[in-house]
């Protein structure tokens, strides 16, 4: 089982810090796990709950968020309002029963391209053990968007 | 660099006079400015220790002051002095942070404004149509502040000199779709709390006799610069990012995981 489970991982990254720092890590010739599909974003502050629970819904076993560190944000502030949101998030999933191991939250800067590799291996190993994810159904997604 | 300046000026006043500057390194980074400092010690004979004073205090009406000569061997300086001037650091003017606050542009942690970026835009904020010029930004001389007054004053120009802005190709907008003047938009305005660019406007909708029925948001394009983070926070989902708009994010992510 463990070795013929494939998670599938979606990154929400944001362009100017983990994009291109994803970029240097392809440029390095760094090599990590294959089960990553990035999707870009402007900034993290695009990033909405919605996104994550679509992603969740649509069948993703694990979702990385990553965008610049504190204080680099190329919006200024994007990175804090998504840092109070996933604060937030976590809470209100954990409380729904959502197992949270499966979402992370990351810091990766343009310069950084071996931690987004050591990041991506990293969640990579932890969902294959936790196995391939439940679907959050439908009906319970539409109903958390409306209410969330 | 104004530290040698006062020395000569005031050498210059008072001929016989004696000036003695403590000091560690000397920054003195420019066109002429190390001959500036060469030109003080060595025209003006400005005495220039290089050392740290350990203390100042009164005697018999003077300044003494007690420091140490390192390029003799540490040894111990006493200078009766009639006035004794700091040569403190250039610091940010008070209301800075407040200012900054209020033009919606970043600062550093020493409340110096920042430019959106070091090498590229040194005269430009990250919001539009504000520009940058001298000691607001950094301590500067003058030189260098009339170099980036000049710079940030050809930037206005070229701001000017076109018929139409561009913007950037990325920008949110609050949907407007008909019938005539309708948006979803409840106007609850938390995209204006959220933008860091002051970009969210309050537009009405009127009646064709101009009654007002409600405000909702409007994006100015000109100073949006598309980072979303008001998609984010839009409660009824009417402000979306063109490019990145819900929709499209969620075709992408629907192809990716299938
Ligand atoms: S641009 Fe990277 S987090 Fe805002």
């Amino acid at each position: 089982m463990e070795n013929t489970f494939e998670p599938k991982i979606v990154a929400y990254v944001c362009n100017w810090c983990t994009y291109a720092g994803a970029d240097l890590t392809g440029t390095s010739r760094i090599k990590y796990a294959a089960n990553v599909r990035i999707v870009r974003f402007p900034c993290t502050g695009r990033i909405d709950y919605n996104l994550l629970l679509k992603a969740l819904a649509l069948g993703a076993d694990g979702i990385i968020v990553s965008g610049c560190h504190p204080n680099d944000c190329h919006y200024t502030s994007g990175n804090f309002h998504a840092r109070r949101r996933w604060i937030v998030f976590k809470q209100m999933m954990e409380y729904m029963g959502y197992d949270m191991r499966r979402v992370k939250f990351s810091w990766v800067s343009a310069a950084e391209g071996a931690k987004w590799a050591d990041i991506v291996n990293t969640t990579v190993r932890e969902i294959r053990e936790l196995g391939p994810a439940q679907r959050i159904q439908n009906e319970e997604f539409r109903m958390m968007n409306s209410e969330g | 660099m104004y530290t040698a300046k006062h020395a000569m000026l005031y050498k210059h006043k008072v001929h016989d006079a004696e000036a003695y500057v403590f000091y560690m390194d000397i920054r003195a980074g420019g066109k002429g400015y190390d001959e500036f400092v060469r030109r003080a010690i060595e025209e003006d004979s400005v005495n220039y220790i290089r050392g740290r004073v350990s203390r100042v205090y009164e005697r018999n009406g003077k300044l003494i002051v007690h420091g140490a000569d390192t390029l003799l061997g540490a040894q111990q300086v006493e200078i009766e002095a009639d006035m004794v001037v700091l040569a403190t650091a250039g610091i940010s003017n008070p209301g800075s942070e407040e200012l900054a606050q209020k033009l919606h542009i970043s600062y550093d942690k020493y409340r110096f404004f920042s430019e959106a970026h070091p090498k590229l835009r040194p005269v430009e904020t990250n919001t539009g149509g504000i520009f940058l010029a001298g000691a607001c930004q950094s301590p500067k001389d003058i030189p260098d502040t009339v170099s980036q007054a000049s710079a940030a004053a050809s930037k206005v120009l070229a701001l000017f000199s076109r018929d139409e802005l561009t913007r950037e190709p990325v920008i949110a907008v609050v949907n407007r779709t008909a019938p005539p003047l309708f948006s979803t938009c409840a106007g609850c305005f938390m995209c204006e709390t959220a933008c860091p660019y002051h970009a969210i406007e309050r537009e009405e909708i009127k009646t064709r006799d101009g009654k007002v029925i409600r405000s909702v948001a409007r994006v100015n394009p000109g100073l949006c610069q598309g980072c979303g983070t008001c998609v984010a926070f839009c409660k009824s989902k009417s402000i979306d990012l063109q490019g990145y708009s819900n929709e499209q994010v969620y075709a992408e992510v629907l192809e990716l995981l299938s």
